[in-house]
């Protein structure tokens, strides 16, 4: 009868199907199935998820009792992968396990609750943002966005050009670090790093040099001895390295380099954070964090001289990193230094992601990537103070031409960066991100979906609370005036578009800049006097409609869009960013409209005004309509969920608490109970 | 060309010869002995099984061939079996049985496959006594070792 359960490839096939809960029952059946399942059963032990949600007690301790303690000795040479929030699970391998020697991934997430904080902290917190402006800095780039379709300035690059640098004077983001933040992160760390936890960590590594993939975000790379042992000679297999928290793994530019000079060739992931504290805090000589400021000297002009000579060496071998993510500031000497012979090692380089990258004047980076890094053409960077022009002179860093640009709030991101990504890289574009790149001209959307024939994401509405940054959006009027877009195989379609509309009068609108940068400090506002700077174009209802049908049209060619956001499903009050009092004739709609979350000048997105033109959208799984001045009627609800069968979820709805009644809830709980309706109460 | 294949009690079933290659035992074989009309004994598979298989190969004959995932985690996922072979699967459990016994012999592993994540499924949120009552499996545990083993697998069991 059982017959399979006699061939051990079999119990083992099936076995391979259980998770750990149901294989530590399964060992318990009989011997055989002990012998067969207990391999399985230790080859990865991941406590990564086990964390139990607040008010619940913390996990107990792992391993603690004596019968664990001596199962680890038993079937500690079975395990090959760890997955940890603890260092505990460290603590009892060293103690009770010798045998585990043949690991190839280790991940210690080690975080508690309150050093999550800190992290959380630290990730914004290091950063200041200051924004100086003035709120003539509004209607420039109101204008430069909103008035380009007929604007002949985005066609004559000097004049783009001169406005651009306009601009840079009346908005200008200047980005520093915060030392004493730095400074009491690392002092926790150090804290917490006493010499026995180093201990046992640096034995673990030394006893598994086949580890092939180590996630650490606690990793004390302030220590000389934990940096040597990732290296090459201790562990040659290494292929996925990560130290990517900002408020740890602090690396000095010395130990940076010499992290780089000993790594393995294999590494192909990689992540981790570098770090230089300030010239202005003293520390005693013997005091660790006196090597983090090291470097931060200008070069003598022998070290100059001698990295001449590094640039012409090319006996160094070539790394094998083709995905790159470094935090920190990459513009200090001893950091270039260091980094810039890496890469130009990395032949094989595709994707890179850089967060603080402190521009102010680095082209080396941008040379070493263009001649040395051949197939880059993924980048995620967060641009900080950069310029427009720095942000173009960025995107020449790939030659093969760009995949994948993430620039969210880019704040330096003007004509002359939009024109470079239309006009040089709209041919291999399959992922734009530019939420909050407000200066990404109407004008030049329009030309990008009309070119870009590979573009699967477009992402242009941000979900994360930036205040002081505006979306683009794309005006009707470039759809209407434009040739028919070519990104057929658009999945994500993620963007505001405006469509001036008769009974929306804007008799006010200013945009205000400034907003606190997540928990930074902020200094300096800017606009907000509240005197007119905008006037909607007036349109007649024959207008407007037709305006609405050309965009319907465009998107109704997207066949193959699985999300559509028009909306804007942040949580944050528009009202401190842009604003519109307007007049409306419908006194219902009025209260409405004159809400200043609300975005008075969009796609009405009702059949009557030509909403069935996207009846083919039929992997649609998303559509968000969140904070949009549309008035739906039960029937266009209706209509949408049978017109598109893929439908999950249809976010933005709002609905009037007295007109609403059971009918209404029935119908779409009955027909499409699969829908997750976000519907607001009025 | 169509391919004769006799089971067990003596049964000849003749399929197109892409469907009987969905097995890389017959599709060896057929390479090894070249074009041929003499049937193919397959000793090991009653006719009753061998029916199943072959309405099994037929349903997937046009399916890709697998690639085989290269994660060096050996765990694999079970609840992703498509709709028809979970009612194909849909069996009694000797059946179940013999399908995956057949499927191994003939070496068909996507059908091997979706009877090994039928049977995972059957043990997922059992003891282990309800496990051995299962499949009729006698315990060769002492309550004392049964307990033992227990508690050294504690961290996977109370998660």
């Amino acid at each position: 009868m059982s017959a399979i359960f006699d061939i051990p490839e079999l119990v083992l096939t099936i076995a391979n199907y259980l998770d750990p809960k149901d294989l530590a029952r399964a060992v318990r059946v009989n011997k055989a199935w002990h012998r067969d399942m207990i391999p399985l059963l230790w080859h990865t032990i991941d406590f990564k998820d086990s964390f139990a949600p607040p008010p619940a007690p913390p996990p107990a301790p792992v391993f603690s009792s004596p019968d664990a303690r001596r199962a680890l000795t038993k079937y500690g040479h079975h395990i090959r992968i760890i997955r940890s929030r603890s260092f505990e699970i460290v603590e009892s391998l060293m103690t009770s396990a010798p045998g585990c020697t043949l690991l190839t991934t280790l991940e210690l997430l080690d975080f508690a609750e309150d050093e999550f904080d800190d992290w959380e902290d630290i990730d914004h917190a290091t950063v200041v943002v200051n924004v100086q402006g003035t709120h003539e800095a509004s209607p420039t780039t109101e204008e430069g966005a909103a008035g380009s379709s007929t604007n002949p300035e985005v066609d004559d690059p000097n004049q783009d050009q001169n406005q651009q640098e306009d601009m840079q004077d009346v908005n200008t983001l200047v980005i520093t670090h915060d030392d004493t933040e730095v400074d009491d992160v690392y002092r926790s760390s150090v804290t917490r790093w006493k010499p026995d936890r180093l201990d046992l960590l640096l034995t673990l590594l030394h006893r598994n040099p086949g580890l092939e993939h180590f996630v650490m975000y606690d990793f004390p790379s302030f220590h000389e001895s934990a940096i040597r042992a990732l290296l090459s000679e201790r562990l040659p297999s290494l292929r996925v390295l990560d130290l990517g928290s900002p408020a740890s793994g602090m690396v000095s530019s010395r130990l940076f380099a010499l992290f780089l000079e000993g790594l393995s060739r294999r590494v192909e992931k990689m992540s981790l954070t570098i770090r230089n504290l300030a010239e202005d805090l003293t520390f005693a000589p013997d005091d660790p964090r006196a090597s983090l400021q090291y470097g931060l000297e200008e070069p003598t002009l022998e070290e100059k001289e001698e990295e001449e000579e590094q640039a012409q060496d090319n006996n160094t071998a070539d790394y094998g990193i083709r995905t790159l993510t470094i935090y920190g500031d990459l513009a200090q000497h001893g950091v270039t230094r260091a980094l810039l012979p890496f890469l130009r090692h990395c032949p094989e380089l595709e994707s890179l992601t850089m967060r603080e990258y402190f521009w102010t004047s680095q082209p080396q980076y941008i040379e070493a990537l263009r001649r040395h890094c051949p197939v880059l053409q993924h980048l995620c960077v967060f641009l900080g103070d950069a310029s427009d022009r720095e942000i173009a002179a960025t995107l020449r860093a790939s030659r093969a031409g760009w995949k994948t640009l993430e620039m969210s709030f880019a704040v330096g991101f003007g004509g002359l960066s939009s024109q470079v990504i239309v006009q040089d890289h709209a041919a291999t574009l399959t992922r734009l991100n530019i939420e909050g790149c407000g200066r990404f001209s109407s004008a030049l959307l329009q030309r990008l979906l009309e070119t870009a024939p590979n573009l699967k994401r477009l992402e242009a509405v941000s979900e994360s609370s930036v205040s002081h940054t505006i979306d683009p959006w794309l005006e009707a009027r470039d759809v209407s005036a434009g040739v028919n877009w070519v990104c057929l195989g658009l999945e994500r379609f993620r963007l505001k578009i405006r469509v001036p509309r008769p009974e929306v009068v804007v008799t006010e609108r200013y945009v205000q800049t400034t907003g606190s940068f997540t928990t930074g400090s902020t200094t300096a506002a800017a606009g907000g006097s509240g005197e007119v700077l905008d006037r909607m174009p007036q349109v007649s209802q024959e207008e407007c409609r037709l305006l609405q049908q050309e965009v319907y049209r465009q998107l109704g060619r997207l066949v193959h869009l699985r999300q559509l956001w028009l909306g804007n499903d942040s949580d944050q009050d528009y009202s401190n960013a842009q604003q519109y009092i307007v007049q409306i004739a419908e006194e219902e709609k009025k209260k409405l409209i004159a809400d200043s979350r609300f975005q008075a000048d969009c796609l009405e997105m009702t059949r009557a005004s030509g909403l069935e033109s996207l009846s083919g959208l039929k992997e649609l799984e998303s559509v968000d309509i969140s904070r949009m001045a549309c008035f739906l009627e039960l029937q266009d609800v209706q209509w949408m969920t049978q017109a598109w069968p893929q439908l999950k979820t249809l976010a933005g709805l709002r609905a009037d608490e007295d007109l609403w009644n059971d009918e209404n809830e029935r119908w779409l709980t009955g027909q499409r109970p699969d829908i997750l309706l976000d519907i607001e109460f009025e | 060309m169509p391919v004769t294949l006799t089971s067990l009690d003596d049964v000849k079933f003749t399929v197109d010869k892409d469907v009987a290659e969905r097995s890389i035992l017959i599709k060896n074989m057929i390479e090894d002995v070249g074009e041929s009309d003499s049937p193919i004994p397959l000793p090991n598979v009653s006719s009753a099984v061998l029916k199943k298989v072959i309405e099994y190969c037929e349903h997937h004959r046009n399916d890709p061939v697998q690639v085989q995932d290269e994660t060096d985690d050996p765990r694999k996922r079970s609840n992703d079996i498509e709709e028809w072979d979970m009612k194909f699967m849909a069996v009694d459990q000797e059946m179940l049985f013999e399908i995956i016994l057949a499927a191994n012999y003939l070496d068909i592993k996507p059908l091997l496959d979706v009877g090994c994540k039928t049977v995972a499924n059957i043990i997922k949120g059992k003891t282990p006594e309800e496990i051995r009552k299962t499949f009729n499996i006698v315990n060769d545990f002492t309550p004392e070792e049964e307990a033992q083993i227990k508690k050294e697998n504690e961290w996977a069991e109370d998660r």
